[in-house]
């Protein structure tokens, strides 16, 4: 038994009973190493942080038990259900759509297909080339680009006519600025949320580097930080909702503060 | 108070796992009475971590809150609940420490009766403690922080840190004989 298992054993003789001196009598020759073992011990417990005060204990327990009743996962329907939905809803509009141009094929008639698919929404209207020849024409007129795409992509007059009146959607127009970043601007002004995240990102980094601390976690922590995302950008995107935000010390192998 | 304490006073008599399976159907009698049981301790750790007592109050509360983001993804496999609670502690305390960088304040200190008792000289060498733990690896500072800051018995340290009692007497002489090289001059 090498000087590290004996010390080990007679520390775990320590946790048994309790008593230093029996650790003493049973390995003598450690007592240089013992000794001061058990001092830096005694020592740490003086750090032992206090109990918590009843008021925050009160408080968390109340935070609790509301988001019991107000979080997402609680109410929702499982994740196969809803699957199952989106399937049967595909099934039931393809069924339509070609028991319609069979209908229409065995009349005789016109095609409907692009009656069809302009009420399913998925084909009519012209907003795909719009979009396109607004992109080009800006190009070609060297006008700023961004503006003119804006304005093509928000133009409702160019999508199917069941998505022109989107619920929730009435009225609000968009309006296309030419400073080029007029989408963020226009979703803080909307929501009243300060876009700080990129502002955040560059300054950890400049903290790490002022601070002789490694950049590539300081980064990735700010990076993945959503809190410091505008409040339109989902916090929680689809497919991360119930996700923790990405541990940047596990990706590294850095231990955190350590 | 040991870990064993907190199981001891589990008012709802069923299993871990009948309890995890009703914490899924958010049965707020299960979540209310792991609040009650665990608070202390993850306050404590969290504390233990930031010495910030403001800031202990805000990771403990919000491990509650990630506890019922994630239970569903939660599969319990026999160790203890607090086991969970912990990883969640030690998840979100790193996250805010290096969020932070937080410099470590003497205000901010909130240390057992021993530091206040012993005055100046005592707060000294608290003080020179903090920063010789901080520079140990990782493991050596959280096997040290449960066993002699949280005084949780080997046993459950073992379980909290997935490793076998054995293991673990012989990480905290490793860390000691690490933290006693800090400490010499």
């Amino acid at each position: 038994m090498n000087r590290d298992d004996r010390l080990t054993e007679c520390f775990r003789l320590l946790e048994e009973t309790g008593d230093i001196e029996r650790c003493l009598a049973a390995y003598p020759d450690l007592r240089d190493d013992i000794l001061p073992h058990a001092r830096i011990a005694r020592s740490l417990a003086a750090l032992r942080p206090g109990q918590p005060p009843a008021s925050a204990v009160v408080t968390s327990r109340r935070l609790l038990l509301s988001s019991l009743t107000s979080e997402p996962g609680g109410m929702t329907m499982p994740r196969r259900f809803a699957l199952g939905r989106v399937a049967a809803s595909f099934a039931a509009l393809t069924l339509l759509a070609f028991g319609a141009l069979g209908a229409s094929a065995a009349a005789g008639g016109p095609s409907p297909l692009p009656d069809v698919l302009d009420s399913l929404g998925v084909a009519g209207g012209n907003h795909g080339p719009s979009v396109r020849d607004a992109v080009h024409n800006a190009i070609d007129n060297d006008e700023p680009v961004g503006p003119a795409a804006c304005e093509a992509a928000h133009d409702r007059t160019t999508l199917p006519t069941p998505a022109q009146g989107a619920p929730g959607q009435e009225g609000k127009d968009k309006e296309c600025k030419n400073d080029g970043d007029g989408e963020a601007e226009g979703l803080q002004q909307e929501n009243g949320a300060p876009d700080n995240h990129g502002q955040n990102v560059k300054d950890a980094v400049q903290d790490a580097i002022e601070s002789d601390e490694p950049v590539g976690p300081a980064a990735c922590e700010a990076a993945h930080n959503r809190e410091t995302l505008p409040t339109p950008a989902p916090r929680t995107p689809p497919g991360q909702d119930g996700e923790e935000p990405k541990d940047c010390a596990k990706s590294n192998g850095d231990g955190g503060e350590d | 108070m040991r870990v064993a304490d907190f199981g001891s006073q589990l008012h709802v008599p069923d299993s871990e796992a009948e309890l995890v399976r009703r914490a899924k159907a958010r049965d707020a009698a299960v979540w209310a009475a792991w609040h009650d049981q665990y608070y202390s301790f993850v306050y404590r750790y969290a504390a233990a971590r930031l010495q910030s007592p403001d800031d202990a109050e805000d990771v403990a509360s919000q491990v509650f809150l990630e506890a019922i983001k994630g239970i569903d993804r939660y599969q319990y496999r026999g160790r203890p609940i607090l086991a969970w609670f912990y990883g969640i502690a030690h998840h979100l305390v790193s996250r805010r420490f290096r969020e932070a960088r937080r410099q470590l304040a003497l205000s901010d200190v909130e240390s057992g009766a021993a530091i206040a008792e012993g005055g100046e000289e005592a707060l000294v060498q608290a003080l020179a403690l903090r920063t010789a733990l901080a520079r140990l690896k990782s493991e050596h500072q959280e096997v040290l922080r449960l066993r002699f800051l949280l005084d949780l018995p080997v046993a459950e340290v073992a379980t909290l840190l997935g490793k076998s009692e054995a293991a673990v007497h012989s990480l905290q002489v490793r860390a000691i004989a690490a933290l006693r090289r800090q400490l010499e001059p």
